[in-house]
C-alpha cells in the first residue's frame, strides 16, 4: 500500500512543529505496515571463522559438533542508534517560493526523523549551525527530550552565512560516541573544503546522511523579470535578466547538485536529494528504505565490533 | 463611412505612446532576494538600439483601445444616399433688406454683393426667386423669369438688384417672409408635382427693430428652411430721435398743452444698447449754433427738451448728432395748419353781443383750434353769393324770409351742411321748399309748466358722433322750455329725414335729411335761454364741433406721419402733392399717396391753400441692435443654423453638416464603438495579469 502523501504546503500551514512531525510519522508508520524492515531487533546476523583471540563464548558449538569446524556466531548490535540531526539555519534557508521556506522545511524534516527514530527507541540530538554551530543539543532518549528537541528547532533563526566546514570541525569535537549524523542543507557553500570536513566526520566512525534541500525556484529558475537580484547571506546585489542568465545557472545549479553527490559517494555518505515541494513522506521513507539497505550491511558490522 | 468631428481623428496620434512605452524598457528597479547568488552571472543591460518589442499582444490591444477611442470622439456615420439633400432641384428664395437701417456705410453693396454670389452659385436646376423688402416685399425676379432665362439669371438679378436702393422705411421682417413663403407655395401649386425643397435666405441686418408680429401665427411649410444671412454694421454707435408723445393726450392744464404741443420741443432720444458714444447734441437745422447738449449711457433712452421755435418759422428739421450713423438723426416738425372752416349764420350781426339771441353762443363756442379755425360770418340774406366757400350755414326759422330756397338746396347737394334752428313755429316758403318730404306742419308744442328732456338720441349717427362717448351721454340737465312740434307726411322722391333726438313726449328735437351729398339739419328747439339750457351746458361745445366734424373739417391732433403711412388728404381736392425731393407725386387709384421718404410733402389744395406734412423714419427702424436668433426660433422660424456672417459660404455646407449630425444621431456608431473599446480594455487588462511575474516569499 502506497503511503498517504501530504503536500509539503498544506503541511508548513500547521503551526505546530510536532504536529507536522507527528502527521508525517503517522502516515509513514501506516505506509510502512508488514514492512520487512520493521525494527531492529538482537538477531544473528552472520558466521565467520573463528581466530585465535576470539571469545569462545561466541563458538557455535552445534555447528562445531556437525562440521568439526569453529565458527562464530555474530548478532546485531544492540546498541540503540544515536542520531544527531544537524540544521542549516543561515540566511538562505530563509528563501522559498512555496508558501514555506526551506528553513521551515528542514525543521519539518528534522522534527519528524526525530520523533520516528525515538519512537523507535534511539537517541536522537539537533545541533544547529550557520556560520559555527549555535545550539546544541545532545541525542538521548528519555522522556522530555522529544518536547526539548522541538524547542530548539522551533528557535527563531539567527544566523547569516553558511560555513558548514567550520560547523563540521565544531561538532566533530562535540560528538564524541559514533552514531549517525542527519546533515540537512542547502549546501549553498563551495564543495571542496566540506569534503575535507564531511571525510573527517566519516573517518571518526560516523554514519553520516546529506539531506539536500532545494527550493522549486533555486531548482527551475522560474524568474522571468529582469531585477536586481540579492543574495540573501552576503548582501551583494547584481542585475540579473533571467531570460539571459537562466541557462547558465541551471547548468551550474546541476553540476554543483552532481558534485555534492559525488563527493557524498565517494565518501561513503548517504545522499538525499530534498526539493521543498516533496512531501515529506517520501522523504522519509526514502531514508528508512536506505537505512534498512544499510542496516544489512552494518550488522556485520555491528557483529564484528 | 465618414466622420462629424474629423478633427479628433488626430487624437489616433496617441498610439505612439504605448509604443514608446514598449520600446522604453526601463531598467528594472525591482528587487528579488534570492538565496544565493553563487551559481548566477550578472547580466548585461540590454542596449537602446536592440530593444525590441515584447508582449505584441499588450501593445497591440492598447494601440487598438486609442484608435478606437480617437474614433468615438470623431462619430463616424455611414451616409446613406437617401438621407443627403436632393442636390438637383432645389427652389432658392433670396430676400434683401432694403430698409432705412441699411444706409449704414457699406452694408447695402455688402448685401447685394452676398445676394448675387447667392443667385450666382445656384445650379442650373434650381429655381430661383430674388426679392427686396423693407415693410412691403418688392420681387426682382421670379421664378417664372427664372425659367425662361436661366442663362441670364446671374446678371439680370445682378443688374436689378443695382438698380435697388434702400429707402427710408422700417422692417417688415415677418411681412416680407410670409411673402416669400407664399411665392413658393403659389409655385408649388402650379408644378402640381411633389414639392422642392426651398430655401429662403434672409439677408438683412436683423435689426432689433424689425416687425416679427405675422411670423408668431405663420404656418411653415414642411420643406422650407430659413437661412438668415446677417450683414453685421461696422459698430453699433447709434442715437434715435422721436418726437415725444403729445400732452394733450395726457395733460389737460391749458398752460401745458400751450407749451408742450405749440412748440413741439420736447423728443425722445434713445442710445443703443451696445453703443460706445453718450454724448449727443440736438439743434435745429435752420439755427446751427443753439445746440442741446445732452449726456445718454447705451441702451438708454430719456425725453429732451429743445429750443424752443417760433410758429412762424415754419417746418423745422431737428438734427441730432454725436454718433456714427445718421440715417435716423432728423425729426422733421411741421408747423401747426389749422384748417380754415367757413361758416354763416343768417341774422344780425349786432345781435353777437347779445346774450339772448343764438348768435351770442355760437359765435363763442367757435373758437380756434391747432387743427381748425372756424370762421362765423354773419349775414343778412342767403344766397348764392353769400354761399360761396361756406361749409357750414345756421338759419333760424325767425329769418327764413331772407333764405334763398333754390340756391341754398344747390349748395346742400353740393354737400353743404344747413343747420335750421326752429327758434319760432312761423311758417315759411323756404323751409318747405328745402325739406325733401311734403306735407311738413310746425307748431307751437303745447305750453306746459314742465319742461322737457332729450329722450331719445341717436349717438351712432355721424352728426352726433360725439355723444357716441358714453362720458358725454349724460343730457340730463339739459333743460328745454319751448320746442316746436314737427309733422311730415312721407310722400315726397328725397330720403326719409331721420328723427336724430327726441324729446320725452315723443317729439322730434333733431332732424336730419339727406339733400344731395349734404345734409340739412333741423333742429325743433334754439339753443339760446328762451328756448333751452342746451348752449348753457357742456354739451353745446361738442355738439357743434361733431356738426362741423360731420362736415369733414374734425378737431383733430396733427397727424404723425412716418414713412409708410398714407397723407391724409382730406376731403379737399388734391391738385398736387410734392415729396421731399421735389418730386411730384402721383396719387394712387383710390386718391391716397403713400409716402416713401422722409421729409416735408407739401399738398396743394384746389382752393390754393398748401399744407406741408411732415414724415419721419418709423422710430423701430432706429434700434440697430442685432435680433437674437433665439427670438427667430421663439418665432417658429425654421432656422439652418444661426444667423451666420455674410464672409461664410453659402448654406448648403451648413444644411449637410446638420443633416450629418441628424444622422450620426441615428446611427449611434460610436455607441458600438465604446462597447468595443470596454471590451478590448477588459482583454488588456487580462493579458496585462496573466504576464504579471512570480512573486517570492
Amino acid at each position: 500500500m502506497a503511503p498517504l502523501l501530504t503536500d509539503p504546503a498544506a503541511l508548513m500551514r500547521i503551526r505546530s512543529l510536532e504536529l507536522r512531525a507527528k502527521v508525517v510519522v503517522e502516515g509513514m508508520w501506516r505506509g510502512l505496515h508488514r514492512s520487512p524492515y520493521h525494527g531492529f531487533s538482537v538477531e544473528f546476523s552472520e558466521y565467520r571463522s573463528y581466530v585465535p583471540g576470539d571469545d569462545p563464548r561466541y563458538i557455535d558449538w552445534k555447528v562445531a559438533g556437525r562440521s568439526d569446524r569453529y565458527y562464530i556466531k555474530k548478532f546485531e548490535d544492540e546498541t540503540n542508534l544515536r542520531c544527531q540531526l544537524v540544521v542549516d539555519q543561515s540566511k538562505s534557508m530563509q528563501f522559498g517560493s512555496g508558501g514555506f521556506s526551506k528553513a521551515e522545511y528542514a525543521a519539518t524534516l528534522a522534527a519528524t526523523l526525530c520523533s520516528f527514530l525515538m519512537k523507535q527507541g534511539d537517541a536522537v540530538g539537533v545541533t544547529t549551525f550557520a556560520e559555527g554551530v549555535q545550539d546544541h543539543v545532545p541525542a538521548r532518549n528519555r522522556p522530555g527530550h522529544l518536547r526539548r528537541v522541538m524547542m530548539e528547532l522551533e528557535k527563531p533563526m539567527r544566523g547569516s552565512g553558511t560555513s558548514l566546514e567550520m560547523s563540521i570541525s565544531q561538532m566533530a569535537g562535540l560528538l564524541r560516541k559514533r552514531g549517525m549524523i542527519c546533515v540537512i542543507t542547502d549546501v549553498l557553500a563551495p564543495v571542496d573544503r566540506l569534503e575535507a570536513q564531511l571525510g573527517l566526520l566519516g573517518a571518526v566512525g560516523h554514519d553520516v546522511v546529506l539531506f539536500h534541500l532545494q527550493d522549486r525556484a533555486e531548482i527551475d529558475f522560474t524568474f522571468e523579470k529582469a531585477a536586481h537580484f540579492r543574495d540573501a547571506e552576503t548582501g551583494r546585489e547584481i542585475f540579473v535578466d533571467p531570460a539571459s542568465a537562466k541557462e547558465n545557472y541551471l547548468k551550474n545549479m546541476a553540476a554543483h547538485q552532481a558534485l555534492v553527490k559525488n563527493t557524498c559517494e565517494r565518501l561513503g555518505m548517504e545522499y538525499h536529494w530534498c526539493p521543498t515541494d516533496r512531501p515529506l513522506e517520501l522523504a522519509l521513507y526514502e531514508f528508512v528504505s536506505n537505512r534498512a539497505k544499510q542496516g544489512v550491511r552494518q550488522r556485520g558490522k555491528g557483529a564484528a565490533a | 463611412m465618414t466622420w462629424l468631428f474629423p478633427l479628433y481623428l488626430l487624437g489616433a496620434g496617441a498610439v505612439i505612446a504605448p509604443i514608446l512605452l514598449h520600446l522604453r524598457r526601463r531598467p528594472p528597479q525591482d528587487r528579488v532576494e534570492f538565496s544565493s547568488l553563487m551559481f548566477l552571472d550578472a547580466s548585461e543591460r540590454l542596449p537602446v538600439r536592440n530593444r525590441r518589442i515584447e508582449n505584441w499582444l499588450l501593445l497591440a490591444l492598447r494601440c487598438l483601445a486609442i484608435l478606437l477611442l480617437a474614433g468615438m470622439f470623431a462619430r463616424p456615420w455611414w451616409s446613406s444616399a437617401s438621407a443627403m439633400p436632393k442636390a438637383d432641384g432645389s427652389r432658392w428664395i433670396v430676400l434683401v433688406d432694403s430698409s432705412a437701417s441699411m444706409r449704414r456705410g457699406d452694408m447695402w453693396d455688402r448685401a447685394v454683393a452676398v445676394a448675387r454670389k447667392i443667385v450666382a452659385d445656384a445650379a442650373a436646376v434650381d429655381q430661383v426667386a430674388v426679392g427686396v423688402f423693407d415693410r412691403s416685399v418688392q420681387m426682382l425676379w421670379s421664378f417664372d423669369e427664372d425659367q425662361r432665362a436661366v442663362s441670364a439669371r446671374a446678371a439680370g438679378v445682378s443688374q436689378r438688384l443695382t438698380a435697388v436702393k434702400p429707402g427710408w422705411s422700417g422692417t417688415k421682417l415677418g411681412t416680407a417672409m410670409m411673402e416669400a413663403v407664399s411665392w413658393a407655395g403659389a409655385r408649388d401649386s402650379l408644378a402640381g408635382g411633389g414639392k422642392r425643397a426651398t430655401r429662403l435666405v434672409v439677408i438683412s441686418d436683423l435689426q432689433e427693430g424689425a416687425s416679427l408680429e405675422e411670423l408668431s401665427t405663420a404656418v411653415w411649410p414642411r420643406e422650407l428652411t430659413v437661412e438668415f444671412r446677417r450683414i453685421e454694421a461696422p459698430d453699433l454707435n447709434n442715437f434715435s430721435v422721436q418726437l415725444a408723445a403729445t400732452v394733450d393726450e395726457n395733460v389737460d392744464d391749458e398752460a401745458a398743452t400751450k407749451v408742450v404741443l405749440k412748440r413741439g420741443d420736447r423728443v425722445r432720444v434713445s442710445n443703443a444698447r451696445g453703443s460706445s458714444v453718450t454724448d449727443l447734441a440736438l439743434h435745429w437745422q435752420s439755427r446751427p449754433n443753439e445746440l442741446s447738449q445732452g449726456y445718454l449711457p447705451a441702451g438708454t433712452s430719456r425725453v429732451m427738451a429743445v429750443a424752443a421755435r417760433a410758429e412762424t418759422d415754419g417746418p423745422g428739421v431737428l438734427v441730432l448728432s454725436g454718433d456714427t450713423w445718421d440715417f435716423d438723426n432728423r425729426v422733421f416738425v411741421a408747423p401747426p395748419q389749422p384748417l380754415n372752416v367757413r361758416l354763416t349764420y343768417v341774422g344780425e350781426a349786432k345781435t353777437r353781443d347779445e346774450a339772448a339771441s343764438p348768435l351770442f353762443f355760437l359765435s363763442r363756442v367757435l373758437q380756434p383750434t391747432p387743427s381748425l379755425t372756424p370762421e362765423l360770418i354773419v349775414t343778412e340774406s342767403l344766397d348764392a353769393s353769400s354761399l360761396a366757400g361756406v361749409q357750414v350755414a345756421f338759419v333760424p326759422n325767425s329769418s327764413a324770409a331772407k333764405v334763398n330756397a333754390a340756391d341754398v338746396k344747390a349748395w346742400i347737394s353740393k354737400g353743404g351742411l344747413l343747420v335750421w334752428v326752429m327758434d319760432d313755429a312761423k311758417s315759411s316758403a323756404a323751409f318747405p321748399a328745402l325739406w325733401p318730404r311734403g306735407d311738413v306742419v310746425l307748431t307751437e308744442a303745447a305750453e306746459s309748466d314742465d319742461y322737457r328732456l332729450l329722450g331719445e338720441l341717436n349717438a351712432q349717427h355721424p352728426l352726433l358722433h360725439p355723444f357716441d362717448d358714453a362720458r358725454l351721454r349724460d343730457l340730463t340737465k339739459v333743460r328745454f322750455w319751448h320746442h316746436r312740434a314737427m309733422k311730415w307726411s312721407d310722400k315726397g322722391e328725397g330720403s326719409a329725414p331721420e328723427v336724430l333726438a327726441s324729446f320725452d313726449n315723443q317729439d322730434p328735437a333733431m332732424v336730419a335729411a339727406s339733400i344731395g351729398n349734404g345734409t340739412l339739419l333741423v333742429l325743433t328747439a334754439g339753443w339760446h335761454p328762451r328756448d333751452s339750457q342746451l348752449a348753457l351746458s357742456t354739451k353745446f361745445v361738442p355738439l357743434v364741433f361733431g356738426w362741423l366734424e360731420a362736415a369733414g373739417y374734425a378737431h383733430q391732433e396733427q397727424q404723425r406721419l412716418v414713412v409708410g403711412d398714407a397723407l391724409p388728404l382730406g376731403k379737399t381736392a388734391v391738385t398736387a402733392v410734392v415729396a421731399p425731393d421735389g418730386a411730384t407725386v402721383v396719387p394712387a387709384a383710390d386718391g391716397s399717396v403713400v409716402t416713401e421718404q422722409i421729409g416735408f410733402y407739401k399738398v396743394r389744395s384746389a382752393d390754393g391753400a398748401e399744407h406741408v406734412h411732415a414724415v419721419n423714419l418709423p422710430p423701430e427702424e432706429g434700434r440697430v441692435m442685432p435680433l437674437e436668433d433665439a427670438r427667430l426660433r421663439d418665432a417658429g422660424v425654421p432656422m439652418v443654423g444661426a444667423a451666420a456672417q455674410e464672409s461664410l459660404p453659402v448654406g448648403a455646407e451648413e444644411s449637410q453638416r446638420l443633416a450629418a449630425t441628424e444622422q450620426e444621431a441615428q446611427q449611434r456608431v460610436w455607441w458600438w464603438i465604446l462597447i468595443g473599446l470596454l471590451a478590448v480594455l477588459v482583454a488588456e487588462t487580462w493579458v496585462a495579469g496573466r504576464r504579471t511575474p512570480v512573486t517570492t516569499t
